[in-house]
């Protein structure tokens, strides 16, 4: 049929419908015309064509059949139907919307959430064909290139249509205002190219721009020429100050475009320093563009190839590999377990609902079993009932999916603020079309579902029984009861694993927090400071920090205070391979390697870190003093358990100077209390010259009071020293950890809320369920008294009941959480996956609150006047 | 008289074809429709009032026939239908098909 004519023929059914009422009594007239010309009396003709035409009404109906569409038609009637039934009981319409509005909203925020940062494209071209490329050793460690590596994967390759390098930095960008400390990458002259997104305004960088003496060129990110630099329409070819230093701007980013980090705002050329143009000098991370048709296999077999070659020319790339990770699972990866155990959380609170609102309908057909019965009693067919409930469910789901929808606003600020350590913040989440499409078919799923339910128990109306006066069926009630009660029960089940996931996160929540991280985070003020290293400059870069802490130091309420390269838990992973002297030159595949930090006097006095022997690093360990070392127990534990530590002298990398181990330190977990602690060597700051050691330094101060509270006057000593000198980073010790653990808090979050809500809601589920139960009741219960049972049997049957709802559902949630649980096992931290306790402690005041919602019918069981309700028949 | 109803169970579409048919001869109204099959047929059709307005809507949704209102011969207002081209088609097909099934019956009403 063609639809669109139909669709027309829809539209002007009004009209149509006069036409053809005008034409019938055009033709009962000319009809009954003929007739008198025949003969007949004008009363007899009219009589006999109105006959002969029939029921007008039923005609004119059969005709609009053919132009509308009379299912779609009945249904809106039956919409109207449900509307009205609605309207008359709010009180009951408010409870259900707002339970399947919970429901269907956590759903909602989740998938926002689930949407922007794991299902929205990412914005470059062919992003899924972009590679994030590192370098492997023998297998089984991960980590950056170096520049020479990184050039003869550049020059051998053929799988890549390119590959950058890059590596992050912070710029103190200077203007009017204080210097701001703005995130920058350093990044070879095809950086653009490969990413597929050329500047909007400007060039990207020339060839000759990777050279020493032509990198002071900068290409600036929309957003920073628009807040910093007025969308000033002349910013190509301005000159401005970064890092002390002039550069002229060539460049601005697309709009949006901030690859690596969602905060870079500025790309400047790679230019190689002499340090970083070893082949042992790992700190630069690779972005490679797959050639269309070439799959990530083939490259990776081909750089590995190269690989080879390349070990036999230069022993430090024994056991070199390569490693490529799809953009997206660079980005995103990390967060799909949480984002799992979160759509568990919200599926679980939106079957509660959707239970919830089921056994309150079931209640309300018992109400209207006449009405039913009737209806079927004068031919409504049961599946136009069944569309009738259906009607009914979608609109109390249609409004729920409104309400969701309009609170969606907020809900996925709130979810947001919760997860912002934990969502990568280049993805930010919005709710956009998808994510009202979803709602609408969650919706209509919770309609499905609610109606599925009711429509089974409403299956069995007999018309006989229900007609008869005061007939409370038996077999019938009690088949809505049970219905009814197994709905409560799979409520209480899924409060139950809801309980038992917050309890078991709660419980490694306690277990991690327990873990010392080594030192001790509280009262301690970090903050972080770019510092402009020249190269050729023959002072140390860090001479005016030093000149900053003794100030900082000195300040009231400032108990100690250090400076360090990399913060325990702030960032890892910046390791060398470590010689000791004395020992063969190993082979460079099973060379020890360990963290290295530069280090500041004061730094350990600061996080409170003990040194069980020898020293720390003081104010002694200047540049030009004998070089020393501080390492770590665990360092100790694996590469000289045998021998005295002290006084043993280890290199670096690079190390023409032997330095001398001078103390031992106690472990700090450098990448969080989860993992175990790595082999950490700490240079006193002075005599590190690598400039990976020395680009950024982070300010550790232990304060008296509130630390944040010293933030200020902590900033404005540096300033004091150096007015140039840029901050960033400023938050707690503390606040680092907690933000490392980021995904945790978000489960527990997440688990608590609904864990609170799902026990609150089935809860209410059971009260609804046992209160109509008592209703449906009163009469058995009024003989009973009659009969001589006493009150208090009464109580205890009532509660008995509830009580036996509820352990079915316990019972049930029992076993799903098994599964649960290993599910949420990559959040766990020290937790055997079923733990006793955990459960107890779920199904304890689970419990309790059933027997509390058993409580208020069970009163009104014992109060069942018997004269009252025997009457009543 | 055989009464033409819109489920004739001996031959569906029988009613439609004839509207169709009928209205080759130029526009008519309703009423004129039934009285033009009726006379046609030397009276032994008759078509129910009750099933041509529905079979008449039928024809207008599917773009077969066009309805518009005009003036009948004693000047009274009717609303008038035509054959639309899809409706000339329509009805040579309906009309081939006809013809083959009631080939086909005589043929068995003949050698049975």
């Amino acid at each position: 049929m063609h639809l669109f004519r139909r669709l027309g023929f829809l539209a002007q059914r009004e009209q149509l419908d006069r036409d053809l009422r005008s034409e019938m009594q055009q033709h009962v007239e000319l009809l009954t015309a003929d007739l008198i010309n025949e003969g007949t009396s004008p009363e007899e003709a009219r009589r006999i064509a109105l006959r002969r035409f029939g029921n007008q009404r039923s005609l004119r109906e059969e005709s609009r059949d053919w132009w509308g569409f009379p299912s779609v038609e009945s249904f809106i009637q039956d919409l109207r139907f449900g509307a009205r039934l609605l309207a008359r009981s709010p009180g009951f319409t408010l409870v259900a919307v707002l339970t399947l509005a919970l429901g269907i909203g956590a759903n909602t925020a989740v998938f926002s959430v689930v949407n922007s940062v794991l299902l929205r494209p990412f914005s470059y071209p062919h992003y899924e064909r972009l590679v994030n490329v590192w370098r492997t050793h023998d297998q089984n460690w991960i980590g950056s290139l170096s520049i020479p590596d990184f050039r003869d994967w550049q020059q051998q390759n053929t799988a890549l249509e390119g590959i950058a390098a890059y590596t992050t930095r912070r710029l103190s960008l200077e203007g009017p205002a204080e210097p701001q400390a703005i995130e920058a990458a350093r990044v070879t002259t095809n950086f653009f190219d490969v990413m597929g997104t050329p500047p909007a305004k400007g060039r990207a960088f020339l060839q000759e721009e990777e050279s020493n003496g032509r990198g002071n060129v900068v290409i600036l990110s929309h957003e920073t020429w628009v807040s910093d630099f007025g969308s000033d329409p002349n910013i190509i070819g301005r000159v401005i100050t970064l890092n002390r230093e002039p550069f002229t701007v060539v460049g601005v980013a697309a709009s949006g475009f901030h690859y690596p980090h969602a905060l870079t705002n500025a790309w400047v050329p790679l230019v190689p320093s002499m340090a970083e143009e070893r082949r042992d000098s790992h700190s630069f991370v690779g972005i490679g563009r797959l050639k269309a048709g070439v799959t990530r296999e083939q490259a990776t077999a081909q750089l590995n190839t190269i690989c080879t070659a390349m070990a036999k020319d230069h022993p430090e790339d024994q056991g070199l590999g390569s490693q490529l990770v799809p953009l997206k699972t660079a980005e995103v990866g990390g967060v799909e377990d949480g984002l799992l155990v979160a759509f568990l959380v919200v599926g679980f609170t939106f079957l509660i609902a959707c239970a919830n609102v089921a056994t309150f309908l079931l209640s309300r057909a018992a109400a209207r079993q006449r009405e039913i019965a009737i209806r079927l009693a004068v031919g409504a067919k049961s599946s136009r009932l069944a569309v009738q409930f259906f009607a009914e469910g979608l609109l109390l789901a249609g409004i729920a999916a409104v309400v969701a929808l309009l609170v969606s606003r907020w809900s996925v600020v709130a979810i947001t603020n919760v997860g912002h350590a934990f969502f990568p913040a280049s993805r930010p989440v919005t709710t956009d079309y998808r994510a009202a499409i979803f709602t609408l078919v969650l919706a209509a799923l919770a309609a499905v579902l609610v109606c599925l339910v009711v429509g089974w128990s409403a299956r069995h109306i007999s018309v006989a029984d229900a007609l008869k006066e005061n007939a409370a069926s038996v077999a019938g009630s009690r088949r809505r009861l049970r219905g009814q009660q197994a709905l409560v029960a799979i409520q209480l089940a899924c409060a139950f694993l809801l309980l038992v996931g917050a309890g078991t996160l709660v419980e490694s929540f306690i277990k991690l927090s327990r873990v010392s991280p080594g030192f001790d985070p509280h009262h301690v003020l970090a903050m972080r400071v770019p510092i402009s290293s020249q190269d050729d400059s023959n002072s140390h870069p860090l001479l005016l920090v030093e000149n900053e802490l003794a100030r900082v130091r000195a300040l009231p309420g400032v108990i100690a205070a250090g400076v360090i390269s990399f913060l325990p838990m702030q960032s890892w992973g910046t390791n060398t391979t470590i010689r000791f002297q004395g020992a063969q030159p190993p082979v460079s595949r099973e060379a020890p390697w360990a963290e290295v930090r530069a280090v500041s006097p004061g730094y350990y006095d600061a996080l409170r870190i003990r040194l069980p022997r020898g020293r720390g690093i003081s104010n002694a360990d200047t540049a030009s003093a004998p070089p020393v070392a501080v390492v770590n127990e665990t360092f100790v534990k694996q590469y000289s358990p045998n021998q005295d530590i002290i006084g043993r002298q280890i290199s670096m990398t690079d190390g023409q100077a032997w330095a001398t181990i001078v103390g031992v330190m106690e472990d700090s977990l450098q990448a969080g209390r989860n993992q175990p602690a790595r082999a950490e060597v700490d240079l006193p700051y002075m005599q590190a010259k690598y400039a990976y050691l020395t680009q950024s330094m982070t300010f550790v101060v232990r304060t008296a009071g509130d630390p944040l509270a010293m933030a200020k006057p902590v900033q404005q000593t540096i300033r004091s020293v150096d007015p140039h000198q840029a901050v960033f980073g400023t938050t707690t010790v503390e606040q680092i950890i907690s933000d490392l653990e980021g995904d945790r808090h978000f489960a527990l979050w997440l688990l608590g809320v609904f864990a609170g809500l799902a026990m609150v809601l089935a809860a209410a589920g059971l009260f609804a369920q046992l209160s109509y139960a008592v209703t449906e009741r009163t009469h058995e219960l009024g003989v009973r008294i009659a009969l001589g049972a006493k009150r208090s049997d009464l109580l205890r049957i009532v509660i008995v009941q509830g009580a036996l709802v509820a352990g079915i559902g316990i019972l049930g949630g029992l076993i799903a959480s098994v599964g649960l649980v290993k599910v949420m096992r990559s959040l766990l931290f020290g937790v055997n996956p079923v733990q006793a306790s955990v459960l107890i402690s779920a199904a304890l005041p689970l419990m309790i609150v059933a027997l509390l919602a058993s409580f208020l019918p069970a009163r009104r069981a014992m109060a069942v006047d018997p004269m009252i309700s025997l009457r009543c028949e | 008289m055989v009464r033409l109803a819109a489920r004739n169970e001996m031959l569906p579409g029988t009613l439609d074809m004839l509207i169709l048919k009928t209205l080759t001869l130029g526009r008519m109204h309703g009423y004129g429709i039934a009285q033009r099959i009726q006379q046609v047929s030397g009276d032994v059709l008759q078509v129910e009032e009750g099933s041509l307005y529905p079979a008449l809507q039928r024809l207008l949704v599917n773009g077969w026939v066009k309805a518009e209102w005009g003036t009948s011969e004693n000047n009274r207002r009717a609303r008038f239908y035509t054959l639309t081209p899809a409706g000339c088609e329509q009805l040579d097909s309906e009309t081939a098909s006809f013809n083959q099934t009631v080939a086909a019956i005589f043929r068995v009403l003949e050698t049975a």
